[in-house]
């Protein structure tokens, strides 16, 4: 079977091929074997993870560090927590995301530049920096350790806003001029002629903001106290003792944790790769 | 009759001393023009020549510095494209792709400031329109599911719809094939008929600008050259620019002098200008015009000029031959020559021009031809 | 054709345009108004805040006072300061070439393959999915010396456990290595996206003129897919100097220090030392670094183009 031609080898031959083949199986191998390595490990009881040499396969197989997930620890709140926050901020930043990158992308007024600028300039502060005021402007606004204070500051972010503003430039001017000459608004013409034409940068967005939300750590981990209102990621961090380490438990932790991104992904993905790879990619 | 007695004083749409600079670039200079009821004018010139500029001003997407736009007696400059009850058509068609062809057609209808009419108004609306422009069938289509021509038509269609007091044409031809774009340019000539509403249809090709147009502006660097009928401005360019534009091949222009009433090349060739025909001091530097399809092949007659020269080049076109003539010197003019006439090259030309369908333009390009009355 | 003198005054025009420009204005404004609300906010405010509370001392458990240069003066006497900042450099100057090189490698090989992409594209984006404290938690146990899956291998081979973290010279290069393992995937992609949209042609017109694959690769790809690596630079510098979540949760910042990055000094000092005004200073040093750094970046790879 002819190769595709790459920009690697024109025509490329079985051996380029196969190596090519090879490497990608290499890693994937290395990409999913921890995982792999962890869903046994959470099946075994954690004092048997000290015997040499280990084994792949838990025997017996132990269903303890789940139920005491559940059972000592608030996990299902916590995850309960994260996929609120996250999809509450996915929602939202559709909205905020969508129509400040409409205004940059196809709209002219005064002050332009300072805008972009003033939002392209943000991309680069990183949060860690700002954490300290941030953390004492949600206190004095009275909600700090509330969910609350999970989910308005990331949409503040101005990433998601180039993103979905680079896709919408790709709708030709003409198409929204004469939108405008059959009278429609402006939120009209995002509503009805934008959005439905850039639906798989859309999905790209959803999925970066989603994702982004459901792995952050940092400003949970500063912003929420109470257990029962804390995120995946910091509840998972605090299942590290002082002394001992459940490896058992956190491996179960971390696995039930992946699920519903893993999921999202899954359902994703198609739409995901075919934006991100600019509809070169046809198989 | 001219023009302007056949429409009466219905005007449509004005314009009165537009600028518009982009930048640094100024691409339109105090331009004016009128344009009556049912009229259609086409908007001629070269890329840059600043007529789409004009076309985007009237509709209203875009701005200018300084001028007036009224269309039907109303000042436009700061309504909204909408308001202003015209309609464009664009040269990529901008149709909605993800609507189909009625969705696409009835757009204008629904949007907010459309009107804001019922369902059974608005399916008899595009119905109409479809009809108009022979696409009833197509309408559950796509615009992907469509060729060129037909999406053309689409457009079309949804400008019909809205019944605008005029149609705004940017180059719609010009992304379709020659064969097409001819059964379009007929089938939007019938439509005009029919519809009967001011087009201003802006083009760079000047056979579809002669062929459609009742009047045609032609424009050059953000400034009009002439305005005229075809014929008008075909037999009578105001100046170098607009002889120069119209008629396919291009004028012939040989630059020098006027001396005892003749005409004299830089290189010496005499030729005789009709008495009274063209008012030129004696020793002023000018141009004279010629067209190729003016020149004919035999000797000189009564109130011809004579040009002699050698066949340098020889194109054959089917039903036509073009000859490059050699004349003294540098001196050149091509000709338009019937296929019956071998022709080859090197040789001896006798070629004949009536003194009538010469032209004379002045060293700034303007005309120099004395105006007859009609 | 003579001009008719206009239907409006100078001044009616003046109004006019006035208040058509406002209108056009307001309505983009009004989309912009919701980012614009949380970014001053929740961006700008806390920026300012920061330069005005580098200048105070406590505030968390004890009222705020003012300190002057204080905080400035420690900022730069701190010897950890500047270790933190070192720290951060070095992991940069690993992880960013290490994950650009085996990306593009991964990025060549999948737009080699056909059959079975799709799948190993998304096992290949597995690990950037997750939460980076959730793989370095994973990768803590599998470099673990006892029972970590990498260790059982070595123990295998050469019969010696290495404790990766647990040395100061392999620190942070292990974490490195963990965040390369974490945004393979990542980079993998945004570079194959990169080579899909070069074009074809000009490989054939090279392959016509005589060059081999090696020398299209480096006289064709790598030139074309400058752009992509410029934004590439910028976007991983940026990121990558905020580092916090693995060694937080790694290494604290140890084995002494070797992984105290800045972002983690910035936490501590606020949670741990209770010390608001120095970590205020410190974050506006961070800002200053990473802002500069990417400054910088932009300029000399504009120069370049």
């Amino acid at each position: 079977m002819p190769g595709r031609p790459s920009r690697l080898a024109l025509e490329p031959s079985a051996a380029a091929r196969w190596l090519a083949a090879l490497v990608l199986i290499v890693t994937a191998i290395i990409s999913l074997a921890p995982f792999f390595y962890v869903v046994s490990t959470s099946f075994k009881e954690t004092r048997s993870l000290f015997t040499y040499p280990p084994h792949w396969f838990p025997d017996p197989i132990y269903f303890g560090n789940y139920l005491a997930l559940f059972e000592k620890h608030p996990f299902g709140w916590w995850l309960a927590n994260t996929l609120l926050v996250s999809s509450v901020v996915t929602v939202l930043k559709f909205f905020i995301d969508g129509m400040a990158a409409y205004a940059l992308a196809k709209l002219d007024f005064r002050g332009k530049r300072l805008v972009v600028t003033a939002l392209l300039v943000s991309v680069a502060i990183p949060l860690a920096a700002l954490l300290i005021p941030l953390f004492l402007i949600v206190r004095s606004l009275g909600i700090i350790d509330t969910r609350i204070a999970l989910i308005l500051p990331p949409l503040a972010n101005p990433l998601g806003v180039f993103m979905i503003r680079a896709f919408i430039a790709g709708v030709p001017d003409e198409l929204i001029q004469s939108a405008r000459m059959d009278g429609a608004g402006e939120f009209e013409i995002l509503r009805r002629v934008v959005v439905p034409l850039i639906r798989p940068g859309l999905v790209v967005h959803a999925t970066f903001i989603f994702s982004n939300q459901y792995t952050s750590f940092l400003w949970p981990l500063v912003a929420v106290r109470d257990t029962q209102k804390q995120v995946i990621t910091v509840g998972i961090s605090s299942l590290r003792a002082i002394f001992t380490v459940d490896w058992g438990l956190i491996s179960a932790a971390s696995l039930i944790a992946a699920i519903p991104l893993t999921v999202i992904f899954i359902l994703f993905q198609r739409a995901f790769f075919q934006q991100s790879l600019a509809g070169a990619l046809k198989e | 009759m001219s023009t302007a007695d056949r429409f009466a004083d219905a005007v449509c749409i004005e314009i009165v001393n537009i600028s518009k600079s982009f930048g640094a670039t100024e691409v339109l200079k105090s331009l004016s023009l009128t344009a009556f009821r049912g009229e259609f004018v086409a908007l001629l010139g070269p890329s840059g020549c600043g007529k789409s500029t004009i076309l985007r001003i009237i509709a209203g997407i875009e701005t200018c510095d300084e001028g007036e736009i009224v269309i039907e007696g109303q000042v436009a400059n700061y309504l909204r494209p909408s308001a202003r009850n015209v309609a464009m058509v664009f040269q990529s068609y901008a149709l909605y792709p993800h609507l189909t062809v009625r969705e696409n057609i009835a757009f204008p209808l629904t949007t907010r400031q459309g009107r804001g009419l019922d369902r059974a108004t608005i399916s008899v609306r595009v119905s109409q329109a479809a009809e108009l422009v022979d696409l009833s069938d197509k309408l559950e289509h796509l615009p992907s599911q469509l060729s060129g021509g037909q999406r053309q038509r689409v457009a079309l269609a949804r400008s019909i719809v809205r019944h605008p007091v005029a149609f705004l044409m940017d180059e719609p031809l010009s992304n379709l094939d020659a064969l097409l774009r001819h059964e379009m340019r007929r089938s939007l000539i019938d439509l005009h008929r029919r519809v009967g509403r001011t087009t201003l249809y802006v083009t760079h090709d000047q056979f579809e600008a002669m062929t459609m147009a009742d009047r045609i502006v032609v424009m050059d660097h953000g400034r009009i050259q002439q305005v005229g009928s075809p014929h008008e401005v075909f037999e009578q360019p105001a100046n170098r620019f607009v002889a120069g534009f119209i008629g396919l091949p291009s004028m012939n222009m040989l630059e020098g002098r006027i001396e005892s009433g003749r005409f004299v090349s830089r290189q010496g060739l005499r030729i005789p200008l009709a008495a009274g025909a063209f008012s030129a001091d004696e020793g002023e530097p000018v141009a004279l015009g010629l067209r190729p399809t003016d020149l004919s092949i035999g000797p000189v007659r009564e109130g011809e000029a004579a040009i002699v020269g050698q066949a340098s080049r020889i194109e054959y076109g089917g039903t036509d031959i073009f000859v490059d003539l050699t004349l003294s010197g540098s001196d050149g003019v091509r000709m338009r020559v019937a296929t019956e006439n071998a022709i080859r090259t090197g040789e001896k030309i006798e070629a004949r021009i009536r003194l009538r369908a010469l032209h004379l333009f002045a060293a700034d390009g303007r005309s120099l031809r004395v105006p007859t009355g009609g | 054709m003579a001009a008719t003198p206009s239907q409006f005054s100078a001044i009616e025009h003046q109004t006019r345009r006035a208040s058509a420009a406002l209108r056009r204005d307001l309505t983009a404004y009004a989309f912009l108004a919701p980012i614009l609300l949380f970014f001053i906010v929740f961006m700008a405010l806390p920026v300012v805040w920061l330069f005005y509370l580098s200048f105070q001392n406590d505030g968390i458990l004890a009222p705020a006072r003012f300190a002057g240069l204080d905080n400035w003066r420690r900022t730069f006497a701190d010897r950890l300061v500047l270790k933190c900042i070192g720290n951060t450099l070095y992991y940069c100057l690993i992880a960013i070439p290490t994950v650009f090189v085996l990306g593009m490698i991964v990025a060549l090989s999948l737009e080699t393959i056909r059959r079975g992409a799709a799948i190993l594209r998304v096992i290949i984006y597995f690990p950037t999915l997750q939460a980076s404290l959730i793989v370095a938690l994973i990768w803590t146990f599998m470099i673990h010396p006892d029972f970590g899956l990498l260790n059982i291998v070595i123990r295998a081979a050469t019969g010696v456990k290495m404790n990766f973290l647990g040395n100061p010279a392999s620190a942070m290069p292990t974490i490195a290595m963990i965040e390369v393992w974490k945004g393979l995937g990542f980079w993998a992609i945004l570079f194959l996206s990169g080579l899909l949209a070069l074009p074809l042609d000009l490989y054939h017109a090279a392959e016509l003129d005589g060059a081999g694959p090696v020398r299209r690769f480096f006289s064709l790809t790598l030139p074309l897919m400058k752009p992509t690596f410029y934004f590439a630079v910028i976007f991983a510098t940026i990121v990558n100097l905020q580092l916090f979540d693995s060694v937080f949760v790694l290494t604290d910042g140890g084995p002494v220090n070797s992984t105290a990055t800045i972002a983690w000094y910035i936490y501590r000092s606020l949670f741990t030392f209770s010390d608001p005004g120095f970590g205020a200073t410190l974050s506006f040093v961070l800002v200053i670094v990473v802002v500069s750094l990417t400054a910088l970046q932009s300029w000399l790879m504009r120069a370049r183009v």
